[in-house]
């Protein structure tokens, strides 16, 4: 048996996730204290996939049935999340470079991620929430991290901002009600001491259009996903949430 | 049969080796389960069937307030797939090899060792 949370609340309901994330508040000089300094940005891909899932009412229970798909074959998505997630920064008056070469850390990541913890306890999807916050402090002690760190260090970049996106899902509830999300998690470290100042679980969720359909997300050159998707990314942004680590949906 | 459900699609799927393109293969079966890219070839792979079926027995054991007139329910549920039942059920039932030139090369149909 497996535990589960929902909360009654159409949000959590949606995106069958929840997070406690007042532990990981920052302190609001944040922003002041790194938007005067130069900043990396690198996002980590390591699972591109999304979980299709469907739910079916059966009014005492409910009926899953869940498939998981590849979106890199029709989309090379690194560098649009990227300006993403740059551009959420740069709202936040922080200018985030994503022009780094991070390709080595990248695939440890990589390779490290299957390994990791996953958050299992209250996401409905397995996988589909990343890893255990804590987790990270063992990325952060690989050879590969120590290498670009001192690799940003000598270009003069003082924080890293390093964005971890898992598997999006995207939910079918048969009630008209369709959403995708993600659970993407920011880390931001102090280069020169490696501590990790800021760590946060941006929710990405948006509801799309009940005519839009999961089994046709490829068409389109996956218009409606990609829609989607960035218009949470830009939610995730909303009201500096994602330096709060305040939970919200971008419907 | 979920939408999800691509065995049927698969089986009627009509692919021409040297002649059919990465794009007419998804068009026709949507995205794929798995892929892998190298400089000389990609491969699709597709299952057919859904990864899970599941069902959730909702038995609340936890009513706390969370703010505004929002409430926190904590269940257990009586039913369901772990991860590793997940991931057990992922098999890969037909690869679809590609060259540099995102032209069909070769296909691995594994649906009969099954």
């Amino acid at each position: 048996m497996k535990s589960m949370m929902i909360v009654l609340a159409l949000g959590v309901l949606l995106t069958g996730c929840a997070n406690n994330l007042s532990r990981h508040k920052i302190h609001p000089d944040l922003v002041g204290q790194i938007s005067e300094k130069k900043v990396a940005l690198n996002l980590n891909l390591p699972s591109k996939h999304i979980v299709l899932k469907e739910t079916q009412y059966r009014v005492l229970w409910l009926n899953y049935q869940q498939d998981k798909v590849s979106y890199e074959a029709v989309w090379d998505s690194d560098k649009d999340f990227e300006e993403a997630y740059q551009e959420g920064f740069l709202r936040m008056g922080v200018l985030a470079d994503p022009k780094v070469d991070s390709a080595s850390y990248k695939k440890a990541f990589t390779k490290l991620y299957p390994s990791l913890p996953m958050r299992e306890r209250f996401c409905q999807v397995p996988n589909s929430c990343g890893p255990k916050l804590d987790s990270y402090s063992k990325v952060y002690q690989t050879p590969e991290f120590d290498e670009f760190a001192a690799d940003l260090i000598s270009g003069g970049y003082e924080y890293l901002i390093d964005v971890t996106i898992p598997e999006f899902i995207a939910n079918d509830l048969n009630l008209g009600v369709k959403v995708i999300g993600s659970y993407p998690t920011i880390n931001i470290i102090k280069l020169d001491s490696k501590d990790l100042i800021s760590q946060k679980v941006a929710t990405i969720t948006h509801r799309i259009s009940a005519k839009n359909d999961l089994e046709k997300i490829h068409e389109d050159g996956m218009a409606f996903f990609k829609e989607a998707v960035f218009s949470g990314i830009s939610g995730s942004f909303r009201e500096k949430a994602v330096w709060y680590g305040e939970e919200y949906w971008a419907y | 049969m979920s939408s999800f459900d691509q065995t049927k699609r698969i089986e009627e799927f009509n692919y021409r080796i040297g002649e059919t393109y990465k794009d007419d293969v998804i068009s026709a079966l949507g995205l794929p389960d798995t892929y892998l890219k190298s400089q000389e070839k990609e491969l699709l792979g597709y299952q057919g069937k859904v990864d899970g079926r599941d069902y959730f027995i909702p038995l609340p054991v936890h009513i706390a307030p969370i703010g505004g007139d929002m409430m926190l329910v904590t269940y257990i549920n009586l039913a369901g797939l772990t991860s590793e039942e997940v991931s057990k059920l992922r098999e890969v039932d037909v690869i679809f090899k590609f060259d540099q030139y995102e032209i069909l090369e070769d296909v691995i149909d594994n649906r009969g060792s099954k």
